[in-house]
């Protein structure tokens, strides 16, 4: 257990490290955009389960951080709940702008193969999503839920976050991500 | 959260497994030095200094009224 905590302290103190250079040279943000481009990419593609939106989400996150890294500070959460908090109104931007819910098309795959521009890493990503079909399942059962409860079922049980650290991550207190979760669970029950 | 345990496993068994983007990761970060040099560039055009916005109105304005003379003769 002690050693499980001395990993999790270093872990902190790498973070603030890597923040700090990035505060001091911004060409140091790479650091952290190396060790953090996958946990969002994979967080907005769980989201909106499509590889190109989630793309955009995450260079969104990143740009947005790079250009406040000097205005993030410390207050009790870290580095990546700041992130993630990026990510979540970047997501919010992104249904609010197609004014519907994103639901996971065949077309976007076709529409990948046709595009030469799209990456292999991408199409590779598109096709995970497309193959798992108790992912389709849950995304839409989930996507049938109001932004609120989606953003806090994702967080819980897709990104394994405790509590505490979704009301981070949220700027809520921990009882009312306890009543999301409850709320959202009940009413994607009648979905599933 | 008792009534909840199989709608819970359900949501943890659906869960999407970890992309690896390693690969696009490069190519991730250059487009974003890319946009942030686009964005640098707008604001650093708005932030040209208010003087030089005065000066060039006045020099709009003495252009425009030798205009007018010109154009008078």
């Amino acid at each position: 257990m002690s050693n499980e905590n001395e990993a999790m302290e270093s872990a902190a103190q790498q973070e603030r490290r890597l923040v700090a250079m990035a505060q001091k040279n911004p060409d140091d943000f790479k650091h952290l955009f190396n060790k953090y481009y996958d946990t969002i990419f994979n967080y907005a593609l769980r989201r909106t389960g499509n590889a190109h939106l989630a793309n955009d989400v995450a260079a969104n996150t990143f740009l947005k951080a790079l250009d406040q890294i000097n205005n993030f500070q410390w207050r009790g959460s870290s580095f990546s709940a700041w992130l993630y908090r990026i990510a979540t109104n970047e997501i919010f931007q992104v249904h609010r702008k197609s004014k519907r819910t994103i639901r996971l098309t065949s077309e976007v795959k076709d529409r990948l193969q046709d595009d030469n521009s799209s990456d292999s890493a991408l199409l590779e990503a598109e096709e995970m999503v497309a193959r798992n079909e108790k992912f389709k399942q849950i995304h839409a059962a989930l996507s049938k839920l109001k932004i609120k409860y989606q953003t806090v079922l994702t967080l819980r049980y897709f990104e394994d976050k405790s509590i505490k650290e979704i009301a981070a991550i949220l700027n809520m207190p921990e009882n009312t991500v306890k009543t999301h979760i409850r709320r959202g669970l009940t009413h994607l029950k009648e979905y599933l | 959260m008792r009534e909840f345990k199989d709608i819970e496993k359900r949501l943890r068994n659906g869960r999407l497994p970890d992309s690896d983007m390693s690969k696009y990761r490069h190519k991730a970060w250059q487009k974003i030095l890319q946009a942030q040099r686009a964005r640098r560039k707008i604001i650093s055009f708005l932030s040209i200094p208010p003087w030089v916005w005065a000066v060039a109105s006045i020099i709009i304005l003495i252009l425009f009224f030798v205009f007018m003379l010109l154009l008078k003769k």
